[in-house]
């Protein structure tokens, strides 16, 4: 992670050739820890999985534990009971870390708007990529996912390493 | 069939209101104070052994004629094959529990206080079930607010 922060430097002529590189890397890795609540969301994943081949698209197996990964993606109704349960996994996942809310359940609360469900996964954690259908096609998974690797690789790499601000002792 | 609810008639005439026959059983309308009667005597009949399953209690939010709450009480007598659903009205807030003389009641009485307020007298254990322990209100009543939401952010401690 060191060299990173030093590519990202103020006046390095590599900064952005670099950047670039790190980005089409990290595009083309996506490692998805997938949050399921039980709704019939979280089972489209399973089949997508099955009968496309993600690797093509850069999505490498789901793993099982959010440590490891760095996109979480949430599938289905999100109970106002589950909310901690979730900020508690996103808060484990290493940085740079990517948000896909799956279906409109994960959205808006869908067709489960009522006092126990949260209306949108945005309210708890920063999303970058909502899926929309119920449940959401093939297709449409696919489409999020693309947009997802187009958000990631239009970084900038001294946006997620800003250089350290001067202490204040030196002043 | 009228064998059994000419028994129970006749062995709690002041609780029984109204008998109505149904397609899937019997519906009787009970005062609810005496609920604890009427479940004594089903669970204690002296015409057949006197097994049954309580399936569940539900309830309603009715607010007319300082009634508050509407309870139905679904029972299956097993031997007689036969579906029971008592009714019963509620003023204010509070009935007796009938969890001692049937332990099934016990999880039915914890989401029907959670859920609408209402209050079991002699049921020893009436926390909340489903909603966590920092929400306010009773989501099923109507005075609660139809898009009010209550997020739990922090971790729940087990015990």
């Amino acid at each position: 992670m060191g060299i990173e922060r030093i590519l990202a430097g103020k006046n390095n002529p590599l900064g952005k050739l670099a950047g670039k590189i790190i980005n089409l890397a990290r595009s083309n890795s996506l490692t998805p820890y997938i949050f399921h609540t039980g709704g019939s969301n979280s089972r489209i994943i399973s089949r997508l999985e099955a009968e496309s081949r993600l690797a093509e698209l850069g999505l490498n197996e789901p793993c099982f534990s959010p440590r490891q990964a760095d996109l979480l993606i949430v599938a289905g109704p999100l109970n106002t009971r589950m909310a901690s349960a979730l900020r508690f996994v996103y808060d484990q996942m290493p940085e740079p870390r990517w948000v896909m809310a799956l279906g409109d359940n994960a959205c808006d609360g869908g067709i489960y708007k009522n006092y126990a469900v949260v209306e949108g996964v945005a309210q708890i954690i920063p999303v970058d990529v909502e899926v929309r259908g119920c449940p959401p096609s093939m297709e449409d998974i696919i489409a999020g996912l693309e947009r997802l690797r187009k958000i990631i690789r239009e970084r900038n790499l001294s946006d997620d390493y800003p250089p350290k601000p001067e202490s204040a002792d030196k002043k | 069939m009228n064998d059994f609810s000419a028994t129970l008639k006749k062995a709690c005439s002041e609780a029984i209101l109204a008998e109505q026959n149904s397609p899937d059983g019997i519906v009787m309308t009970i005062k609810a104070d005496k609920i604890r009667q009427v479940f004594e005597t089903l669970a204690g009949r002296g015409t057949s052994d006197g097994r049954m399953l309580l399936t569940d209690i539900s309830a309603v939010n009715i607010e007319e004629n300082d009634c508050r709450f509407e309870l139905y009480y679904h029972v299956f007598l097993i031997d007689l094959h036969l579906r029971l659903t008592l009714k019963c009205r509620v003023e204010g807030d509070k009935i007796d529990s009938i969890a001692d003389i049937m332990p099934a009641a016990l999880m039915p009485e914890r989401e029907i206080f959670d859920m609408f307020g209402l209050k079991f007298r002699g049921h020893g254990n009436l926390p909340r079930l489903f909603m966590h322990n920092d929400f306010e209100g009773h989501p099923l009543l109507r005075e609660y607010p139809l898009m009010k939401r209550q997020i739990l952010l922090e971790q729940t401690k087990f015990e």
